[in-house]
């Protein structure tokens, strides 16, 4: 480890990685004085993609803010990333966790740190942490943002921040309520922690070099097909989103527009007016869960609370037709809530 | 209530906040009247940032948020001409969307300042950052200033506000950076009282006879504005007047503001352009942004292996700086840009530059770094060695080219 220390944060996007970044530059700020330096890699518009910052913190002053291509620790906020890297499925998270030799690797996920199935070489500390579980226990918001509850874990292996200090910071980023419950839910993940001292990988998968691309020999256009998002096995879009939204055949009456419509803050229409149900008033909404990040603003927004979000894992369980991006999901899960959930 | 960025200010004189909140403290700082809002990222936070100090009691200002840029950029257009300051930031297509009203508030002569963490356009729906979305207004007869870091984004917003407004300039400008890598990228930030800030920035002032407020509207409807853009015959001569405010009044005022800005905070970017190691150089490499800032860092690595480099960072692409260049890169035997834009601008405008050079150097040209891509010193360096080779055989490097590999650095583990 060199005088610069330098962590990765990977997560899918709105997961929170950018500003655990910025609150962890302040910490090492307020407590050492540190120079910070950061860049982030913004994945891409609208569907939820994986979302990589970079933190450098050290002594003297540095002068480039880069990607870190030799971490000393990584910030996993996902475990299917680990997947995403090992497959190669996206360079930049392949790099940005895959170049992990020694130091620590802090994962979110129910399973131990001996369970995960680490895709590149490595030996150092794992440290396994159910941040989802933690966040939608204690900050009761869903989707549960994790990210200072990994900061929380982060600190609570690596021993590189002083605790008290990082809650300061956390409660002046989050003013009143809100801060407080960060600072419980980190004081919960740093409980459920559980540490691996001394885990050895061998696996190569990660760090093979992308053979050079002629730019030429690309299509002229992609084909107009649906493509599975970026990074992820199987184009799984609902990753970290547990509640989607769903629309109640009948209740909706609204002549016009929908408000959820308007405001959905990915603002690319994912609840769309079904084709049979032109004219109003319409009897209800198809949504469409390849963009949708279950954030629930729709349903809360919604004039005749036509809108309820409703647990996604239940309804794919209960119904085998939901079948991941590809639904129709007005039509296809709305009956697995009947049966289900409702 | 107070945020951790508010006890910084408070209690430090160096903050750590983001590239988007310097821009936001520093309009804060700048006293705003009105903040104009419509988000797009990664431009929206510097919007953001403002709104919640308007809500929180920090910074006395209205907030207008409306349909789309194109009003937006109306609104703060309206808002100056009624005297008072206004901010604004958005980018790629939302900047697109405001195109037409950037020419209004050019040849109205209102010094409105936008800024702009960089977006490349689309499609495809991409978020990452390249200058594209900026540099097709080089036309438009707006400032444009590239800022490297949040310090420079800090430092640079003020100065467009004292030039901009300008009685000799009177013209919009750009302040941008790049989205993602600078917008939000949190780093030590120095910043200043507003005691400071006022003793270098002076209130705005409107020319004699144009505030709107006290105008009788229906007396000029129709009209543009007064003055010798506004009066149909005299078009030419009007659009003269703005050639001579951006290429030579413009100049001189960023120049100036340099000095000026230099004697109050003790910080400078060396005004128009900025050179590194340049004076002696064999080879100068030419940038913006924050490729000038790995660009450095492989000058002096590249000197320590015995290639004599510099680096010209081009802060203000319009007005251009001819004379700079010329003085920084006319005694260089090669010149290489580095353009992050796909359209090779800087190239062009320093060929253009040099041409008239009695001894010019050769020209090359590389596209870097589009749309996000890593671009290191190792890559950096790698092209300081193809214009090595140039130095004795020109021919056997490609005048023009662009790198898409990204040489990571070696694990020294």
């Amino acid at each position: 480890m060199g005088a610069v220390r330098e962590i990765n944060l990977v997560c899918m996007s709105s997961q929170g990685s950018v500003q655990t970044m910025e609150i962890l530059a302040r910490t090492f700020y307020e407590q050492y004085g540190y120079h910070v330096a950061s860049q982030v890699f913004p994945g891409t518009r609208s569907k939820s993609s994986p979302v990589v910052s970079y933190l450098k913190a050290g002594p003297e002053r540095i002068p480039i803010a880069s990607p870190n291509y030799n971490p000393d620790d990584v910030l996993v906020f996902w475990d299917g990333l680990l997947r995403v890297a090992g497959k190669r499925a996206h360079p930049v998270v392949a790099d940005a966790i895959g170049r992990l030799r020694t130091g620590n690797l802090i994962v979110n996920t129910t399973l131990a740190p001996t369970e995960l199935d680490l895709p590149f070489k490595f030996r150092g500390t794992v440290a396994a942490v159910d941040a989802t579980g933690v966040a939608k226990e204690v900050l009761k918001r869903d989707p549960p943002p994790v990210g200072i509850v990994m900061a929380g874990a982060y600190i609570a292996v690596t021993h590189a921040l002083d605790m008290e200090v990082f809650f300061d910071v956390v409660r002046e980023h989050f003013p009143g309520r809100l801060g407080e419950q960060n600072v419980e839910a980190a004081r919960v993940a740093c409980e459920r922690l559980q540490i691996a001292p001394e885990v050895v990988s061998l696996s190569d998968a990660v760090l093979e070099d992308e053979p050079p691309v002629d730019p030429m020999s690309l299509p002229i256009q992609p084909p107009l097909q649906k493509r599975p998002m970026p990074g992820l096995p199987n184009g799984d879009p609902h990753i970290w989103r547990t509640s989607i939204p769903i629309c109640e055949d009948g209740l909706c009456a609204c002549n016009d527009m929908c408000l959820s419509e308007v405001m959905c803050p990915d603002n690319t229409g994912f609840i769309v007016r079904h084709p049979s149900l032109a004219g109003p008033p319409h009897q209800g909404y198809r949504i469409d869960v390849d963009h949708c990040r279950g954030c629930g603003i729709c349903a809360e927004v919604c004039v005749y609370s036509a809108i309820h979000m409703f647990n996604e894992t239940e309804i794919v369980r209960t119904n085998p037709n939901y079948g991941g991006i590809t639904v129709e999901p007005f039509f296809g899960a709305r009956q697995g809530v009947k049966g289900g959930v409702a | 209530m107070t945020t951790a960025t508010d006890r910084f200010v408070r209690e430090h004189k160096t903050v750590i906040i983001t590239g988007n909140q310097a821009a936001a403290e520093a309009s804060r700082l700048a006293r705003v009247g009105v903040v104009c809002f419509f988000p797009i990222g990664p431009s929206d936070e510097v919007g953001e940032h403002l709104v919640r100090m308007v809500n929180r009691g920090q910074l006395d200002a209205k907030i207008i948020d409306l349909e789309n840029e194109r009003s937006v950029v109306n609104a703060q257009i309206t808002a100056t001409q009624c005297g008072v300051r206004a901010s604004f930031s958005t980018n790629s297509e939302g900047l697109v969307f405001a195109y037409q009203p950037l020419f209004w508030s050019a040849y109205a002569r209102v010094p409105i300042v936008v800024t702009v963490a960089h977006r490349a356009m689309e499609p495809p729906t991409i978020i990452v950052p390249d200058d594209h979305d900026t540099i097709i207004y080089r036309d438009t007869h707006w400032l444009q200033f590239y800022c490297e870091n949040p310090q420079e984004v800090f430092d640079t917003v003020l100065q467009a506000y004292w030039v901009a407004e300008r009685h000799d300039v009177m013209l919009p400008a750009f302040v941008t950076w790049p989205g993602w890598e600078v917008s939000h990228s949190t780093a030590p930030v120095e910043m200043p009282s507003q005691e400071a800030v006022d003793a270098f920035l002076p209130p705005y002032q409107l020319l004699p006879g144009q505030d709107l407020l006290t105008t009788d509207l229906a007396e000029i409807y129709g009209n543009r504005p007064a003055g010798g853009a506004g009066d149909e015959p005299r078009y030419m001569e009007g659009r003269y007047q703005i050639d001579r405010a951006l290429n030579v009044n413009a100049k001189n005022a960023i120049e100036e503001a340099h000095r000026e800005y230099l004697r109050v905070f003790g910080r400078g970017y060396g005004g128009l352009v900025e050179t590194y190691r340049a004076e002696d150089a064999d080879i100068v490499l030419v940038a913006m942004e924050n490729i000038a800032t790995v660009a450095r860092e492989a000058a002096d690595q590249m000197r320590a292996r015995g290639f004599r480099v510099g680096v010209l960072k081009v802060r203000v692409l319009r007005p251009f700086p001819t004379e700079a260049v010329r003085q920084a890169a006319g005694g260089a035997r090669v010149v290489m840009t580095l353009d992050r834009n796909p359209v090779e601008l800087l190239y062009h405008e320093l060929r253009s530059a040099l041409y008239d050079e009695p001894d010019r150097p050769l020209m090359l040209g590389r596209t870097v770094a589009l749309g996000g891509r890593d671009f290191t010193v190792r890559d950096c360096n790698e092209l300081v060695e193809e214009a090595a080779v140039a130095i004795s055989a020109p021919d056997a490097v490609p005048v023009t080219s662009w790198r898409f590999k990204v040489a990571k650095e070696e694990d020294d583990r």
